[in-house]
């Protein structure tokens, strides 16, 4: 029983060569805020603004950022949980942009989340096996006649007893519940997971148990992550390329080593330096943002971390900044570096 | 004990038997709550040791639910020095906050009941006179004569009488005449503990979204906790302090004043927050986890604020978290709880340099830390033992990967390992330690 997992496992992986899991271009969601008097929308809220990355299998993207940033409106968009404004969406190679919600289904098992609050995620009135049983019934995974036993085993794989199966949510502590999530996202085999902050409520001893077992998953059945989360050192623990986002752009990307060896962008400058370091000798050199993040639906003109940046120049606050590959692989959008390219450029010829 | 093996299945009549019991001992302890009258006497105490500001000792907080007594807070004892910060860490329902909560005489009764112990609380309080009134100070020009603020006459007897004008201390209320008292806060009644409450004690709540009022706005909020501890204050007075306030903690006053809770950020919230904790100058500030629900680039800037303050008015924190990384950068002392006692306390270097308890060295190393590379995150095995079926030997036994034999024992004392120094357990007693 133990091995249906890995042979299917094995059979995907022989199709697919190396193709991206996942492949966003530009994607954007605008909610609308204000509608005029017919109930067409004139004003809109912009949670993601042209957003782009790409996600080999069996790889994780983590992405950072502070909380309004649009860093879950971005995990639901990828997943077509929102209709979304902008930009395209390739699944595994597929456009799946345009693709109803009767052409989702067979993509749906492939990809799935696991959220925050495993309190609210989990439905009081199922139990363990029937919560994560339930989508293993729809998407018919296993024959009806091992289905127990699946779950079983899926519990078992998560850590949990299979003598859970018929105990409800309530009874189970934080970490405990999270594992249920994680059970259920895994019980689909699925190729893509979106985590949106899959450990920040829980206590720090039991963080570490799931993002052991997050990592465990991975190495096992190859699964590719969007880990989105405020905490930058588990971003950093569990990642191999890092997003920083910033009210709906991505501001900064590239593998994980370059972006924390070397953040470009202010913000993401900022954002490493406030991390608290668990030593009271290392004496931090802070760089304090003033101010709050602005509202995504009134954002500032221009680059829109201008407000708070302490190194904006005049071109910060009217031209919004373009997305340079600064490294290999490393991308920034920030007036800094093209003002030094060109000055560099300047230097050269004269 | 031995039938109270399998406690989570209860039948509803020894539930009901429990909630019946339960009901009995918490009456009496109501009952002493609400006395009108409590002389004086019975709640003064007296410090052990003059340089700290708050002492807890062997404090028991028990909550009595139907389906047993959870011993959130079981003997626990450290205390805060004056102008010190004391970091209070421990995974949740360790019993932090409801240590916070006993400290500010706010557990939720009738269920949660503070049952024995003590906390002492040096609280400078208001003299009275003989007709029970407060006695005011007076500003006094060079020649030491009191200056005439109004004069006016009285209808019946045609005397002048003259209005002298009373100091304003830095928060721009009215001086009155204080007198230094030690108050075992566990047996303050609930009158005397509105005086100190806010104005003494001042707690920073986790929820800045629950712990504001949604129907006022935020300046009356902040006005009214000026007005109830500073007595002759104007609207006016608490305005300015208001402002000034708002202005400390970095919003700017005019956006805000007029609003309502539901308007503002999570951080300007927090802000919020924070402003009124320190409405009167508290001489101790509790955070229970002040920045747990915040970005880190606020958190970063609450922190801050949070340092400036305390030097300011030369307060004392006592701050709970969860996060080691704020406590490292923040607190001069730590202590360690785990399940409702403290493990482990020191300074913060003795504990983050030189971690002793098994737990407390499993905590740290379960946090990722950016720029160290590890593989694998320790995780503690286990989980909290039941609250309400208490293992008699070591907590952590079950949890810990250096039990020994003697760990089946009773509880293990406190050792001491350097004078600030203090561990819960076999593994540093004489003899053991190699």
């Amino acid at each position: 029983m133990s091995n249906v997992i890995d042979e299917q496992k094995t059979d995907v992986s022989a199709v697919t060569e190396n193709k991206p899991i996942l492949e966003v271009q530009g994607l954007k969601k605008y909610f609308p805020v204000e509608k005029d008097f017919f109930g067409k929308p004139t004003r809109f809220l912009r949670a993601v603004d042209d957003v782009s990355f790409t996600l080999q299998r069996g790889r994780t993207i983590g992405i950072v950022g502070e909380s309004g940033c649009g860093k879950t409106t971005m995990g639901r968009s990828v997943l077509k949980l929102h209709d979304i404004t902008g930009g395209r969406i390739f699944f595994d190679g597929t456009d799946i942009t345009d693709l109803s919600r009767a052409q989702m289904r067979p993509y749906r098992k492939r990809m799935q989340i696991i959220f925050q609050d495993p309190y609210s995620s989990l439905s009081p009135r199922l139990n363990i096996g029937e919560i994560i049983g339930e989508a293993v019934k729809v998407h018919g995974i296993v024959p009806p006649s091992q289905y127990r036993e699946y779950v079983c085993e899926v519990m078992q794989k998560c850590g949990l007893q299979s003598h859970f199966y018929d105990r409800y949510p309530h009874e189970f502590s934080g970490g405990q519940r999270q594992r249920i999530c994680i059970a259920r996202a895994i019980a689909l085999q699925p190729e893509l997971i979106i985590c949106d902050e899959p450990v920040s409520a829980l206590d720090v001893s039991i963080q570490a148990q799931i993002i052991n077992l997050l990592k465990d998953m991975q190495e096992t059945m190859n699964i590719a992550y969007v880990f989105i989360s405020h905490d930058l050192s588990v971003v950093e623990h569990i990642s191999d390329d890092v997003g920083v986002m910033y009210l709906g752009n991505m501001v900064e990307k590239g593998p994980k080593k370059d972006i924390f060896a070397n953040p470009l962008h202010p913000y993401t400058q900022a954002l490493f330096s406030a991390i608290p370091y668990p030593d009271p000798r290392v004496k931090m050199h802070r760089r304090v943002l003033t101010g709050d993040i602005p509202s995504p639906s009134n954002p500032p003109a221009g680059c829109k971390f201008h407000t708070r940046c302490d190194r904006c120049m005049e071109i910060c606050k009217t031209i919004p900044p373009e997305t340079r590959e600064i490294e290999p692989d490393h991308f920034v959008a920030c007036h800094l570096y093209d003002s030094e390219n060109s000055n560099n450029g300047n230097g050269h010829e004269e | 004990m031995a039938e109270n093996k399998h406690v989570h299945r209860l039948s509803a009549k020894e539930s009901r038997a429990i909630a019946k019991e339960n009901l009995k001992i918490t009456k009496q302890y109501e009952k002493l709550k609400k006395r009108k009258y409590v002389p004086e006497e019975e709640y003064r105490a007296e410090m052990k040791d003059e340089g700290n500001i708050l002492e807890i000792e062997d404090l028991h907080t028990y909550f009595f639910t139907d389906v047993g007594v959870v011993k959130a807070v079981n003997s626990v004892s450290f205390s805060i020095p004056q102008g010190a910060t004391v970091g209070v860490v421990g995974e949740s329902g360790c019993g932090k906050s409801v240590t916070s909560l006993s400290v500010m005489g706010l557990v939720q009764g009738p269920t949660g009941q503070v049952v024995g112990g003590e906390i002492r609380f040096k609280s400078e309080v208001l003299k009275k006179d003989e007709k029970g009134k407060y006695i005011p100070i007076y500003e006094r020009d060079e020649n030491g004569e009191l200056i005439v603020e109004s004069e006016t006459i009285d209808k019946k007897t045609g005397e002048k009488v003259y209005r002298y004008k009373q100091k304003r201390d830095e928060t721009g209320g009215l001086m009155f005449e204080k007198e230094p008292k030690v108050y075992n806060l566990v047996k303050t009644p609930r009158s005397e503990m509105s005086k100190i409450r806010g104005r003494e004690i001042a707690m920073i709540f986790q929820e800045p979204m629950t712990s504001l009022n949604p129907v006022f706005t935020i300046g009356e909020q902040l006005n009214e906790v000026y007005c109830l501890h500073n007595p002759g204050a104007t609207t006016e007075d608490a305005k300015n302090r208001t402002y000034e306030m708002l202005n400390l903690v970095g919003i700017i006053p005019d956006n805000v004043y007029k609003r309502y809770p539901h308007e503002l950020s999570g951080g300007m919230r927090q802000r919020v927050v924070i402003a009124m904790a320190l409405m009167c100058n508290p001489r101790l500030i509790i955070g229970d986890e002040p920045t747990t629900a915040l970005d880190v680039t606020i958190q970063a800037q609450i922190l801050e604020l949070l340092r400036n303050i305390k030097t300011k008015i030369n307060g004392s924190i006592m701050l709970i978290t969860h996060d080691l990384g704020v406590i490292a950068e923040m607190a001069d002392y730590v202590v360690v709880m785990y399940a409702g006692k403290v493990i482990e306390t020191g300074t913060a270097m003795e504990i983050f340099c030189n971690p002793l308890h098994p737990y407390t060295i499993g905590l740290q190393k379960s946090k990722p830390v950016v720029n160290q590379n590890q593989d694998r995150l320790y995780s503690i095995p286990g989980n909290v033992p039941n609250p309400i079926e208490m293992p008699t030997h070591c907590y952590f036994k079950d949890r810990c990967n250096r039990a020994c034999e003697k760990c089946n024992g009773e509880y293990p004392g406190y050792v001491q390992v350097s004078p600030t120094h203090k561990v819960a357990c076999y593994l540093y007693e004489e003899g053991v330690n190699e």
